[in-house]
């Protein structure tokens, strides 16, 4: 993929992610949960890229993205003191993230494609496949996809991030990747080539 | 002829990331100002639940303050909001013109606010100060959406919000009286160069809420707690404190 701008293109390892044993992140968790705002910045400097390729990847729309960070985060900032295990710190805030996406697709319209960040790319035509793929999948499958796999989060860490059984995440994305799978493989149907880009609904 | 895909989970992976990668991502810088957007957003809900005003002191002004002094951590800025909310993006625009741990004056917040209307658009919001509030005052901005008006208040600049956490530290610390603590703030406040403020126990009383437990103890034991600041409509700082004999 070529790159355009090495801050929108960086390379994304999700090896590389805070884990949740992560000493630095649990200390900055520990420490915003007592009020301490640079503990917050630390957290949210660690996490928020994190919640962030999820919302953008979920919301097709990098205004609405941010926006949605920025009410995670108040939201994170808020519930923080009530969060009882501080080591499940990337599924809750994930949790909250899901739920602002949600509230976010439920209330705004349609975009269009020239509205969608890949629009740009120069390997647009091949991202609006994986997109579209992407958008034919039932919501609760998408999430579990883009929580498992776009940001590597453990099947147990996914299941707490969705509020689902660590079975039901099995399935899902089992069923999501053959799903995905078999959506890419069709060809394009001449009407799926134009047109608007449904927000997902649930 | 249709294409044959066999999706591994590393693959699914990579494909949902080059979707990812499409996007610009926030810059560290950015996601700073969104904590700072974040922690000042919450305002009094979070950091003082219970405010619980005393007597017939009740003025919004004093509430506000207090509650915008308690949260502490050398803030001396913030926006409050109330519902029902102003209008999408104005909130996050305005706090952005409140860096936390600055004094932001009344004329320069007046002046940036009234930009950052003009560029949103919106016309029919004005900016006014609270009495006593002067030019140089460090204020913080409040939003009255029903009157499409954000209101100026008074709170403490940098070095006296510094000095005042201090203060609360040690009161909670040790057990002093009305008369010991009373001399406590005097001498702090004198000591950094302030000389006009009132010291008075005929005001609110707030704390941060996982402090309640302590604080209500601490009084019940006979000891003056620092409990909050407020402006007299001259503009002049009045700093409460509690006690059970307050």
């Amino acid at each position: 993929m070529a790159i355009v701008g090495m801050d929108r293109h960086q390379s994304f390892n999700p090896r590389s992610l805070p884990t949740a044993s992560d000493p630095l992140l649990a200390e900055a968790v520990r420490r915003a949960q007592q009020g301490d705002e640079g503990g917050f910045h630390s957290l949210v400097v660690e996490l928020g890229p994190l919640v962030y390729r999820f919302l953008v990847v979920r919301l097709a729309h990098e205004g609405d993205a941010k926006d949605a960070l920025q009410e995670t985060l108040i939201a994170a900032w808020q519930g923080l003191p009530a969060l009882k295990r501080p080591e499940s710190v990337r599924s809750w805030i994930l949790t909250i993230a899901v739920r602002k996406a949600t509230e976010v697709l439920k209330a705004r319209p349609p975009l269009a494609r020239d509205e969608l960040p890949e629009a740009n790319a120069p390997d647009a035509v091949q991202l609006f496949e994986i997109r579209d793929a992407l958008d034919r999948l039932p919501p609760n499958m998408r999430d579990a996809l883009l929580v498992r796999y776009l940001l590597g989060l453990s099947e147990q860490e996914t299941a707490q991030a969705l509020h689902v059984p660590l079975g039901t995440v099995k399935s899902r994305t089992s069923r999501a990747r053959r799903q995905m799978a078999a959506l890419l493989e069709r060809e394009p149907q001449p009407h799926e080539q134009k047109g608007g880009h449904d927000a997902p609904s649930h | 002829m249709p294409r044959r895909i066999d999706l591994d989970e590393e693959q699914v992976g990579k494909l949902l990331g080059r979707l990812a990668d499409s996007a610009d991502a926030p810059t560290p810088k950015e996601l700073h100002e969104m904590a700072a957007v974040a922690v000042s957003s919450t305002g009094p809900t979070r950091g003082v639940r219970r405010t619980r005003v005393r007597r017939s002191r009740s003025r919004l002004v004093v509430a506000m303050a207090a509650a915008l002094l308690m949260l502490g951590a050398g803030a001396t800025a913030h926006v409050l909001t109330g519902d029902p909310s102003p209008p999408r993006g104005l909130e996050a625009a305005v706090r952005l013109l409140f860096p936390r741990g600055h004094c932001v004056g009344a004329d320069e917040a007046t002046s940036l606010i009234r930009d950052k209307l003009a560029g949103l658009g919106l016309s029919d919001w004005s900016v006014a100060a609270t009495a006593g509030v002067s030019g140089e005052s460090c204020v913080a901005a409040g939003f009255v959406a029903t009157e499409r008006r954000i209101v100026l208040v008074p709170v403490s600049g940098p070095t006296v919000s510094t000095a005042m956490e201090g203060v609360a530290a040690t009161l909670m610390n040790e057990c002093l009286g009305k008369d010991q603590a009373t001399e406590l703030i005097s001498s702090v406040l004198t000591g950094i160069g302030q000389t006009s403020f009132t010291i008075s126990t005929d005001g609110p009383l707030a704390y941060p809420e996982e402090q309640e437990e302590a604080v209500r103890a601490h009084i019940a034991s006979g000891c003056f707690v620092y409990s909050a600041t407020g402006w007299g409509p001259d503009g002049q700082p009045i700093y409460y404190i509690s006690g059970s004999d307050a």
